[in-house]
């Protein structure tokens, strides 16, 4: 892993991407991004959560849905 | 206008180049795939399915977010798309699977909706980072109608 330091206000770029050291608080650091159009960051967790869900919607059963579509969004 | 022959999970099919979709940035999880067509099985309507090109075992189940009785705030889409899209948006709820107390029930994904650009045929996925921004209507919902999205008919 590439590891840098940097202080409050200091910058690094990573190929079009801006991220600036905003905020430092104990043990949390708020930074900001300046991205190109149509690229966008999301926190590691987040975006790990949406794939896991992206891949389990893949396998959404026709039967499951054969059942819905005749009783109606009921929930159990 | 030439005609493509894929594979979907429901039997191959025929398609025109005006009936593929193009995404936007990428999708989580499925970086690879680029291409989509939204299909209509007559029996699970309200629900389109959205098949990808270059994987024939990936077919997201789709529905309006009225379904669920979810409303969202104001789409950014020149975040998503690159370009502000305003009449021409639609939103579709990815269906998940839950245990429920007695059978598996459907679920939305609720942080991640698929926006469609109906007129440029493209969609992302917009992933919010804020639980709360999505709010559950109590007003009652009619039932959801296919939305205007000329799906492709296949059987089940």
């Amino acid at each position: 892993m590439f590891v840098l330091t940097r202080k409050l206000g200091e910058a690094i770029r990573i190929g079009d991407i801006r991220v600036v050291v905003t905020r430092i608080a104990g043990k949390q650091v708020r930074l900001g991004f300046k991205t190109p159009t149509g690229m966008r960051a999301y926190r590691a967790e987040l975006y790990a959560a949406i794939e896991a869900n992206n891949r389990a919607a893949r396998r959404v059963a026709p039967q499951l849905l054969d059942y819905w579509t005749k009783h109606g969004n009921t929930t159990d | 206008m030439a005609t493509q022959r894929i594979e979907t999970a429901f039997g191959p099919i025929e398609v025109r180049p005006g009936q593929l979709w193009s995404i936007a940035g990428s999708l989580a999880g499925f970086p690879e795939l680029r291409h989509f067509v939204l299909l209509d099985v007559a029996c699970h309507r309200p629900l389109v399915w959205l098949q990808a090109i270059e994987d024939p075992s990936v077919c997201f189940a789709l529905a309006a977010p009225a379904t669920f009785s979810l409303t969202y705030p104001p789409v950014p889409t020149a975040a998503l798309f690159g370009t502000p899209v305003a009449e021409t948006l639609l939103m579709l709820m990815v269906i998940l699977e839950r245990q429920g107390k007695n059978r598996i029930v459907p679920q939305p994904h609720r942080l991640a909706p698929l926006c469609l650009d109906l007129r440029r045929k493209r969609l992302t996925q917009w992933i919010l980072s804020n639980p709360r921004a999505v709010a559950t209507t109590t007003a009652p919902v009619e039932k959801a109608c296919l939305p205007p999205l000329e799906p492709i008919a296949v059987n089940a």
